[in-house]
């Protein structure tokens, strides 16, 4: 009775030593894709982003599931095929959420970096009020010490923390001095019915070269003490430290209004109303309209504008180069003083017969 | 009375004038409560560890000079503690500072084993740690008497 087998490639042949890009090509790469499609120890992986928005799923091969320490344990090894992860994205794994704390790097054959597990999740208030909530990893930079801070009249805890955290546009305007809120969210219950209130915690670093070396993504090393927990200000409902009411978020639009087609002839003009709206579509007067106007190199200087009020008249220049297909398009811009209501329009430029 | 009764007195005294002042209460907690051994207490080293951002206020009571055998002199310390996340009152004051003014007028009028009235020694603005402001009072009681038959 035969066995199953089957052979990926022909095998190689050494005659001059100069066909090991040949072999790589010919056997490595196969093999590494059907040990990963197929593998055993092969698994796959959720890749997601800051938000923790899938971005993509891929197999890849996590080692050090089986640590022989604690601290080992935390962290593991991934494996994939090259360009499949970068550093600060996150892995889920088993229904464990990883962070990549490493720069990945290759062997020309398969990629790794190394990954820890996250533990502590961060939320906090951007400028505008808007709620932002990243999970990293956490250590705690105290663990051999008492935990408070005794002086001669008072003692106060003493818990540090040195976390990992994505860098991205929300996390690297962390400033020192934002208090955050962190206890295990399974026991919040339990711990509200004792009497007690989350940990509070206060940014001291923020290090932001230490391991950002790759043009996308990067990790941001943070230090977090233990601070006062404030019932004033501290938000223990939605785990927001020093917690503010969002900034209003306006609710209607603004319009850019014309007669006919949102065209512009050559060597004419041809004049834009900015008409803001609340929700039920009434007219917002005393909003004063920011205009802009995204031109082409071409069409520098042969498309202007002038601004009186709510209106634009835009102008554009007898130039028959602007009718070219490519050149006749540009965008105009509609905002607010205080960016809450914006509004785009393509506006075409033809010949004056067209 | 003996010399440690005299001295216990004087911080059930303070305590009991303290928790009489609406002024005082105001700046310490929002809602009223025990706030003996939570917020005011009648010694000098906070015994538990403090989290929140409680304002605390705590005191020592030291012999300062012992006149003759049954007169003698004490020093009341008083210690107003203030989170440094919590020094803006919500009328716009500075919290050690408003509280240590409403202290001292609450105490200075105060009457007790002492011969006249607290007299205040000194006011002086410092810190616990990073974490926490401080304004110390003292003030001298002069001449209370000790009574030798309950020595």
């Amino acid at each position: 009775m035969s066995s199953d087998w089957y052979l990926i490639n022909k095998p190689p042949i050494y005659l001059s030593g100069e066909e090991y890009n040949d072999n790589v090509d010919g056997f490595m790469q196969d093999g590494l894709s059907e040990l990963l499609a197929d593998g055993t120890l092969s698994s796959l992986v959720d890749i997601c982003d800051s938000n923790l928005n899938v971005v993509a799923q891929i197999n890849a091969v996590v080692q050090n599931n089986l640590a022989d320490s604690v601290e080992n344990a935390k962290t593991r090894q991934i494996i994939s095929s090259i360009g499949s992860f970068y550093s600060g994205c996150y892995i889920r794994h088993k229904n464990e959420l990883y962070i990549v704390a490493s720069k990945p790097d290759n062997n020309k054959f398969y990629e790794k970096a190394v990954m820890k597990q996250c533990n502590i999740q961060l939320r906090w208030q951007n400028r505008k009020g808007e709620t932002i909530s990243r999970w990293c990893y956490g250590s705690n930079a105290t663990k051999y010490s008492s935990g408070v801070d005794v002086t001669k009249v008072i003692t106060t805890p003493d818990l540090k923390y040195n976390l990992i955290i994505p860098i991205d546009s929300e996390t690297i305007v962390l400033q020192r001095d934002k208090r955050f809120l962190v206890e295990d969210e399974r026991f919040s219950e339990n711990l509200r019915a004792n009497g007690i209130n989350p940990q509070a915690f206060k940014l001291t670093q923020t290090d932001t070269k230490s391991d950002s070396f790759a043009s996308v993504g990067g990790i941001l090393n943070l230090t977090l003490i233990e601070d006062a927990f404030n019932i004033t200000t501290d938000n223990v409902a939605l785990m927001i430290a020093d917690y503010f009411s969002p900034t209003p978020q306006p609710v209607g639009n603004a319009e850019i209004t014309y007669t006919g087609e949102a065209i512009v002839k050559l060597g004419l003009s041809k004049v834009f109303t900015a008409v803001f709206k609340d929700a039920e579509g009434n007219k917002i007067n005393g909003v004063i309209p920011v205009w802009n106007l995204s031109l082409l190199p071409d069409q520098e200087n042969k498309v202007t504008f002038v601004t009186e009020g709510d209106f634009i008249t835009i102008s554009v220049i007898n130039d028959s180069v602007l009718t070219k297909s490519g050149n006749n398009q540009f965008v105009l811009s509609l905002e607010d003083e205080n960016n809450l209501y914006n509004s785009e329009l393509t506006i075409e430029i033809r010949g004056l017969f067209g | 009375m003996e010399a440690y009764m005299a001295m216990e007195e004087i911080k059930m005294s303070v305590c009991q004038r303290l928790l009489a002042s609406e002024n005082v209460l105001k700046y310490i907690v929002d809602k009223k409560g025990d706030i003996i051994f939570e917020n005011i207490y009648p010694f000098y080293r906070i015994p538990s560890t403090i989290s929140d951002t409680r304002t605390i206020i705590n005191m020592s009571v030291n012999i300062n000079s012992i006149q003759n055998s049954t007169l003698f002199s004490v020093m009341l310390t008083i210690w107003v503690i203030c989170s440094s996340q919590d020094m803006k009152t919500n009328d716009g004051h500075i919290r050690t500072d408003v509280l240590a003014h409403e202290i001292t007028s609450v105490l200075q009028k105060c009457k007790g084993t002492w011969i006249g009235e607290m007299e205040l020694k000194s006011n002086a603005e410092g810190t616990i740690d990073e974490k926490y402001n401080t304004r110390v009072l003292q003030f001298l009681l002069k001449d209370i008497v000790v009574d030798n038959q309950c020595r």
